[in-house]
């Protein structure tokens, strides 16, 4: 039976766009753009720099203040802080190495003092010591083409493909029908959750001829709960949604995607794709990710009771 | 025996009440139409009595069951073809077919199928390319996969070419010579006439006439309906005497004359005041 679904769902050519062909291209331009970014990590700050950019930095970093300029480039060599900042004749001094962590640390730092632009003060940037291999773009974004994946297949489509079958008039005939073996709504979760495979599929190819050494445990565990996070998440809103669902889709998942830690550093903590996103850096939460499975689920029970209910 | 049993049946959405208080009951083996103009509440009827629609209120039993709580032995025993022609756009009809009998558990040949609704060559064609015609073909083809005791067709011939409407009537007087009970919503007078048993006929949500086709027309009381072009307005005369109006028309120099027995569409315009279309 799921085949059923899942051949007319993959025979539609821009699903298959937006299936195979946008996750990769997207994140192969992304990737080719921003070259470096950064993850979490531990910087230094001197003891000089005024208390309030400490206190700006400390809710989104990991950072301490140290008074001994000498101490911080040490520890910074040594990799017990990911990078340092210290206040310079007039001007601040970013030093760090080009450990991976510590180059991506740079580069939080630094784009964190232009965009609070903090007293007019220049950023100087000195690498104190270059060994190791940097972090490719390639390997920085796996993760965000993978939550992109999982976003656009699992939950935009969800939601997507429920309210257009809703919208067509398909939802009255699943009703009627003498279902078998699966109900309607576990052969709708399959088939994304098969396309999503294909599309991970393509997406793990493009990263692998880019050269990114991709962790499979680590991608199986977020294909996984992301399907099952995102899926029933979506199709529930689609139940509910109708002819908005486009713009409801819309306006859930870019959100998502750019508070997930992916991109960029900032990783909101109230949202269920900076969960996948852990889950593929190799840190399982399963606290959260049992959290978000409840929650997802109860977003799909409102949504069908809200269906069943609604004329 | 009474496959259908419909008693004060009511229906409010929101802000509209789609069926005010009608009843009926469909025999088995029997065609019954439901003939009214478009928000008649046909649509609203059908979809209460597949179970796919709550009532407001009123009593409703379809083979023995509510339809709200259809079990899947009825289920199996039902077959619609919605007004809507919603289905998977990306299969084709013989993997549509083969869905539906997969899910009804049918023992139907789909290759006979195919060939007797005339869709042999378009079996590989994807469903969104289908003509209008061949669309509705095809879902009339979904409830023949397997063997309905009960079969809805809501509007099955709307916005077809005569040549289509005739292939699906073709279709149905199949059915009801195999015996199968049919649900048939229409808004072609021609159609009730030439298909029903029962016709009845809805306006507004309420059920204006109901009965066999001449029985209906009886009860109407009309007697004979006389047209003509008079100065190039068509005009339209219910009477019990057609040669004295015939004569009078005439005299006033009408063209075009005919004298005819009275047809559904006069039966609803007598009641209603109205046309059907
Ligand atoms: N889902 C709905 N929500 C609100 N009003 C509806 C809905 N469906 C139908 N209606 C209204 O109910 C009335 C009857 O509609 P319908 O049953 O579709 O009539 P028919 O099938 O005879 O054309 C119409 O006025 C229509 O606008
Ligand atoms: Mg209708």
């Amino acid at each position: 039976m799921i085949t059923f679904f899942l051949d007319n769902y993959l025979r539609n050519k821009s699903m298959l766009f937006w299936i195979i062909v946008f996750p990769s291209l997207f994140y192969f331009t992304f990737s080719t753009i921003f070259y470096k970014l950064g993850e979490d990590f531990k910087p230094e700050l001197e003891a000089d720099i005024p208390k309030i950019f400490f206190n700006v930095l400390k809710d989104h970093f990991d950072i301490v203040q140290i008074r001994d300029e000498n101490k911080i480039i040490q520890d910074v060599k040594n990799g017990t802080a990911d990078c340092g900042i210290v206040l310079k004749s007039g001007e601040f001094v970013v030093y760090y190495t080009s450990r991976t962590t510590s180059s991506i640390a740079k580069d939080m730092l630094e784009s964190f003092f232009s965009a609070f632009g903090f007293g007019g003060k220049e950023i100087k940037v000195e690498i104190i010591e270059a060994k190791g291999k940097r972090l490719s773009s390639y390997e920085y974004y796996f993760p965000a083409g993978v939550l992109m994946v999982i976003l656009g297949v699992g939950f935009f489509g969800g939601i997507y493909t429920e309210a257009w079958f809703k919208e067509i008039g398909l939802d009255k005939l699943f009703k009627i029908l003498p279902q078998r073996k699966l109900p309607i709504d576990l052969m709708m979760f399959l088939s994304h959750f098969f396309a999503m495979l294909i599309s991970l599929f393509a997406l793990v190819t493009v990263s692998t001829i880019m050269g990114v050494n991709v962790n499979y445990k680590n991608l199986t565990f977020s294909a996984l709960f992301g399907a099952i996070i995102f899926i029933p998440f979506g199709i529930g809103i689609g139940k509910v949604s109708g002819k908005h669902s486009e713009l409801v889709a819309n306006l859930l998942y870019f959100p998502m995607l750019f508070l997930s830690g992916a991109f960029f550093g900032v990783s909101f903590k109230y949202n269920p794709a900076t969960t996948i996103v852990k889950i593929l850096r190799g840190k399982m939460e399963f606290s959260q990710i049992a959290l978000w499975v409840v929650i997802s689920f109860a977003i799909y029970i409102a949504g069908s009771a809200w269906y069943a209910k609604a004329e | 025996m009474k496959v259908i049993q419909v008693s004060n049946l009511w229906k409010k959405y929101k802000e509209v009440e789609a069926v005010k208080g009608i009843s009926f009951d469909v025999e088995k083996g029997t065609v019954f139409s439901l003939l009214g103009p478009n928000g008649a509440g046909k649509t609203t009827t059908v979809e209460i009595l597949i179970g796919v629609r709550k009532r407001t209120s009123g009593e409703v039993k379809v083979l023995g069951e509510d339809p709200e709580r259809f079990s899947k032995e009825t289920k199996k025993k039902l077959a619609v073809v919605f007004q809507e022609t919603a289905i998977f756009e990306n299969l084709t009809p013989y993997e549509i077919l083969k869905f539906f009998k997969k899910t009804y558990e049918g023992d139907s040949n789909i290759e006979e199928i195919l060939k007797y609704l005339d869709l042999w060559n378009q079996r590989k064609t994807l469903a969104k390319h289908l003509s209008g015609g061949q669309r509705r073909k095809l879902l009339i083809g979904t409830i023949l996969v397997h063997d309905p005791e009960l079969i809805f067709l809501d509007e099955p011939t709307t916005s077809l070419d005569p040549a289509s409407r005739r292939n699906i009537w073709r279709v149905i007087q199949d059915l009801k010579a195999k015996g199968k009970t049919i649900f048939l919503t229409t808004h072609y007078m021609e159609e009730a006439q030439e298909l029903s048993d029962v016709v009845c006929i809805m306006n507004e949500g309420k059920i204006v006439t109901m009965g066999r086709v001449e029985e209906v027309i009886e009860k109407s009381g009309l007697k004979t309906i006389v047209t003509a072009k008079l100065n190039d307005e068509e005009i339209r005369i219910e009477t019990t005497e057609p040669d004295k109006v015939t004569a009078e028309l005439l005299k006033k120099g009408a063209e075009e004359i005919d004298i005819r027995k009275p047809n559904l569409e006069d039966v609803f315009l007598h009641y209603t005041g109205r046309k059907l279309k």
